[in-house]
């Protein structure tokens, strides 16, 4: 709009039509991202345009749905498509699983649900067959069902990213060989075979929300790389045995929410203790966090632990600045105190420093 | 940073002294001369990429004979903007956010750059990023052209890109019918 005697829309008049002469790939490229309605209708455009659309592969990532009216509009497009394969597939509708079974059986590489205000259950059934090409499913508020998992594992063989946005998931185990990232957000099934596993986060608001046993969980996560671990329930009930839990030696990156300083900061303990290779720690400490703790630096015991590639670094986050330093041969020991100067930010927090 | 030293056109006579260089030299259809950094053409255009590594880049000028140079001055401001803007991408991909995707949104400055050139420029940057292999490129040009479509009828289109209408009466009647779900709501 700005510059309008140089914007592209201002077309010289008797100019060549420079679209026209693009490769089909490169035209292809480009409705691509159009709207799957705008997208069929280039077709009247002219002879050049008639079938460009039948070739649409979604790599652009076009939203080929989000309105109930689309029903009898997808259902055609799906099946007047040339069957070239699908790259995405998103969508946000009800009678989905017929779709979702389209994307797979077109051998879709990233598949995207979205159920919004409507209660959508995706059928275990339509993941039952071998869909070889599937590496990434990010699903957000819809319904799980056994054996929805059981036949992810046995249907979507290579499958290495799981995303569950709000989904509610009655299926009450998981597991497999094939999965690197892992992000659930509310009730955690059972983890079961999850070697593969390098990135995982969780957040879940209860008690109820978490497998029954904490130890069982984190031993299924003893492989992982990069944790992040929300909790925003009541009082976790945490075993205070740190024989019970399992070494994290391959864990560099380990973020925590406020749940970790519950307890004397029980949880925190068992992570430093048992993770010999962290490189980077944050602590993700709501608002009010003062105020819920207000003697916490009197609670607290010398502590030491050993993270030998924690070096001189301090690390930042919203709430908390943690300093950790090396003391000699020691490993390191820690003291949470309130900190006041922060370069940082001016707000008032925790630091976990040297001890002195 | 050295990178921009890639900027604007190098006449006939550079200096080739160094023979480790960390840029090449990139010569246009009519014969001027541009500079980019060596890391920035291997990582965002394949065919550049593929020559360095087979080493066939003339350090006289490597002959692109299908660009011309506004489109390759155009290429070259694109690899050195792209070059100074790496922290935010890889704050983006480090991100924990679910972005497998293939195709991520045009940044801020790429919109800008794309948004200023004219008809003829945007068509020639992406068929020289056609050519070269460059596939964000590609991408960002593609998307733009998709931008001057969005929510326009087949007739205006027709009018932003100067598309004639080849079909007859019958066959435009033929196709909305074939295609009526597309057209209308049912």
């Amino acid at each position: 709009m700005a510059e309008a005697s140089r914007d592209a829309r201002v077309v010289p008049s008797g100019a060549a039509c420079r679209i026209n002469a693009l490769s089909t790939d490169v035209l292809l490229r480009a409705i691509s991202f159009l709207e799957a309605r705008q997208l069929v209708q280039t077709c009247v455009l002219s002879r050049r345009w008639r079938n460009l659309w039948r070739s649409f592969d979604g790599k652009a990532g076009t939203e080929i749905a989000y309105d109930v009216l689309f029903k009898n509009f997808i259902n055609r497009f799906l099946m007047l498509r040339n069957p070239v394969a699908l790259h995405e597939f998103r969508l946000q509708y009800k009678d989905a699983n017929l779709w979702i079974r389209h994307a797979l059986q077109s051998n879709v590489r990233l598949i995207e649900v979205f159920g919004g205000s409507i209660d959508l259950h995706l059928d275990p059934a339509v993941f039952a067959s071998k869909f070889c090409f599937v590496t990434s499913m990010l699903l957000t508020l819809v319904f799980l069902e056994p054996p929805f998992f059981k036949n992810l594992q046995t249907g979507c063989t290579v499958l290495e990213r799981l995303v569950l946005r709000s989904c509610i998931i009655y299926d009450p185990e998981i597991s497999s060989h094939t999965l690197k990232v892992l992000t659930i957000d509310a009730r955690i099934p059972l983890l079961k075979n999850m070697e593969s596993l390098v990135t995982a986060s969780f957040a879940f608001g209860t008690n109820d929300d978490l497998v029954d046993d904490m130890c069982q969980f984190l031993w299924s996560l003893h492989g992982i790389t990069d944790l992040e671990f929300n909790y925003r329930g009541p009082k976790l009930e945490i075993k205070q045995d740190l024989q019970l839990y399992p070494k994290f030696n391959n864990l560099t990156t380990l973020t925590l929410g406020n749940w970790c300083v519950y307890e004397y900061f029980y949880a925190l303990t068992i992570f430093l203790q048992n993770s010999p290779n962290l490189e980077q720690l944050t602590l993700k400490l709501r608002n009010g966090f003062n105020k819920s703790y207000p003697n916490l630096e009197d609670n607290l015991e010398d502590r030491s632990f050993t993270c030998e590639h924690l070096e001189d670094r301090s690390f930042t986050c919203e709430h908390l600045v943690i300093y950790v330093a090396r003391i000699r041969g020691y490993g390191y020991r820690y003291t949470i105190r309130r900190y006041v100067d922060t370069p940082i930010s001016q707000k008032h927090g925790y630091g976990i420093r040297r001890y002195i | 940073m050295e990178v921009d030293k890639g900027k604007g056109e190098a006449e006939e006579t550079r200096k080739v002294a160094e023979a480790d260089r960390d840029t090449v030299t990139l010569k246009s259809s009519d014969g001027k001369l541009f500079e980019v950094s060596k890391e920035a053409a291997a990582r965002l255009s394949t065919v550049l990429a593929g020559m360095i590594a087979g080493g066939s880049i003339d350090d006289n000028g490597t002959d692109l004979k299908q660009i011309g140079s506004e489109a390759l001055e155009n290429v070259v401001d694109y690899c050195n903007k792209h070059a100074n803007s790496i922290p935010s991408a890889a704050l983006i991909s480090s991100s924990i956010s679910f972005n497998t995707a293939p195709f991520k949104e045009p940044e801020e400055w790429e919109r800008k750059f794309v948004d200023r050139l004219s008809h003829d420029a945007l068509f020639d940057l992406v068929e020289a990023a056609n050519f070269l292999g460059m596939e964000r490129l590609l991408d960002v040009t593609c998307h733009k052209i998709s931008e001057m479509m969005k929510g326009k009828s087949p007739d205006q289109i027709r009018e932003v890109f100067n598309i004639k209408n080849d079909y007859t009466k019958e066959e435009l009647e033929e196709i909305r019918q074939e295609l009526a779900w597309a057209f209308y709501d049912d």
